[in-house]
């Protein structure tokens, strides 16, 4: 791994604040920034994009709380975050900013945990390019972090994807929990190896219950239209699935995590089955235009989820889940 | 960490820092600066601005930053509150 030291931060923060590297050096706190790298954890591997993701989320989570630019801490810790990415061979996509600058701030505030962030900045990770030679001021020996960021192993084409583990469901209520389950029986059902947004989208129909689907209901929009259309848009595969069958990268991947980010506009860490159908609306793919089509455009389902008062029971469903999963 | 910027005489504005070594690293800058014939604090200096510079220096990293900081410009104005 390369790890980031007190004067990669000068670099970072002289460059993000427009300042250079002189003044950058004068208005640096070291101590902070000494504090905020000592904070980020040492796992002994960071095997794939999850691991990075951690590792760069807490780091983020330091640099917020030992803010080495005090006036500027979101700006710089999220290039710092962006830059640790990249000088170990990860690139981040973060769009749609908005829903980032929401992420960032739930982080800031404590709202989140950093291992919540880095499920969400799992899914928009990639690995574009060769991983060069290692900086040469940066190396594992004597580094702060002493993290190894290898380059992730190539999975089989059919396990490719992401699991989603007990930490990730006790955040989802039980309709929105077992809506994930429907998602993987239907991608399964239809030979699919993969679970990509139309699954997790004949999930929520399958379920058919809570304030995601009401909210289609009352945008009049036919569940056996949808089912149909998706269907028709989707295919039917190869079958022959074997083993488990995970979120596809970084479609799947990207919908599933895009209910956190809902979930936190809407003030909660809670995610029910409308933060799984506004996160549809992350992907201009066939289940979002399949939506649209059939008169569940984006602005009309987050108006209704808006005037919706089915939400708090929804809540209440996941706050009563959670307890009995913990 | 006690530290103080100074603006004097025209000069460029300074900072008084302390800075927490370990001994033996201490006991090595004390080494350079008898040696040198120099103050503790101007060796120090001379050693953060050196290594600060290399980073600068540093194609890759500076290349990895600008490519970072360009794809995410939108989200940095939006945290620096540029925009609505």
């Amino acid at each position: 791994m390369t790890a980031l030291d007190v004067a990669d931060l000068v670099v970072i923060g002289g460059q993000v604040l427009g300042i250079g590297t002189g003044a950058a050096l004068e208005q640096i706190d070291p101590q902070a920034a000494e504090a905020a790298l000592a904070e980020a954890p040492v796992p002994l591997s960071l095997p794939d994009s999850y691991a990075a993701a951690a590792a760069c989320a807490h780091l983020m989570s330091g640099l917020l709380q030992h803010p080495p630019f005090p006036d500027h801490r979101e700006q710089v810790a999220v290039a710092v975050g962006l830059q640790f990415l990249a000088v170990n061979g990860w690139q981040a996509d973060l769009d749609p900013p908005h829903v980032a600058v929401i992420v960032v701030q739930c982080l800031a505030s404590g709202r989140i945990e950093p291992d919540d962030m880095a499920m969400w900045l799992a899914a928009r990770l990639s690995a574009p390019a060769a991983r060069g030679a290692r900086m040469p001021h940066l190396s594992n020996k004597g580094s702060r972090m002493r993290l190894p960021l290898h380059r992730p192993a190539r999975r089989a084409r059919g396990g490719a994807g992401m699991s989603v583990d007990g930490r990730m469901l006790a955040r989802f209520s039980d309709y929105a929990a077992a809506a994930v389950f429907m998602a993987r029986q239907e991608a399964r059902r239809l030979g699919h190896g993969s679970v990509d947004p139309e699954h997790l989208l004949l999930g929520l129909i399958r379920v058919g219950e809570g304030n995601g689907i009401s909210a289609l209901d009352r945008l009049g929009v036919s569940r056996e239209a949808l089912r149909r259309q998706l269907e028709e848009s989707v295919g039917h595969g190869p079958g022959g699935t074997y083993g488990p069958v995970r979120f596809s990268r970084p479609r799947g991947q990207k919908v599933l995590t895009s209910a956190l980010p809902e979930a936190l506009a809407q003030g909660t860490t809670d995610i029910c089955t409308v933060h799984l159908l506004l996160a549809q609306y992350h992907d201009d793919g066939p289940a979002s235009r399949t939506l649209a089509g059939l008169g569940a455009t984006e602005d009309r389902v987050r108006d209704t989820v808006r005037c919706a008062t089915g939400v708090d029971l929804e809540e209440r469903v996941t706050r009563r889940a959670r307890a009995a999963r913990v | 960490m006690a530290e103080k910027l100074t603006r004097g005489g025209g000069s460029s504005p300074t900072k008084n820092m302390v800075l927490r070594l370990d001994l033996d690293l201490a006991e090595r800058l004390a080494g350079i600066a008898e040696v040198e014939g120099r103050s503790v604090s101007d060796v120090a200096r001379e050693a953060i601005a050196a290594l600060v510079e290399a980073r600068r220096k540093d194609k890759r990293f500076r290349r990895l930053l600008e490519d970072s900081l360009a794809r995410h410009q939108r989200l940095l104005d939006l945290l620096r509150g540029d925009e609505p």
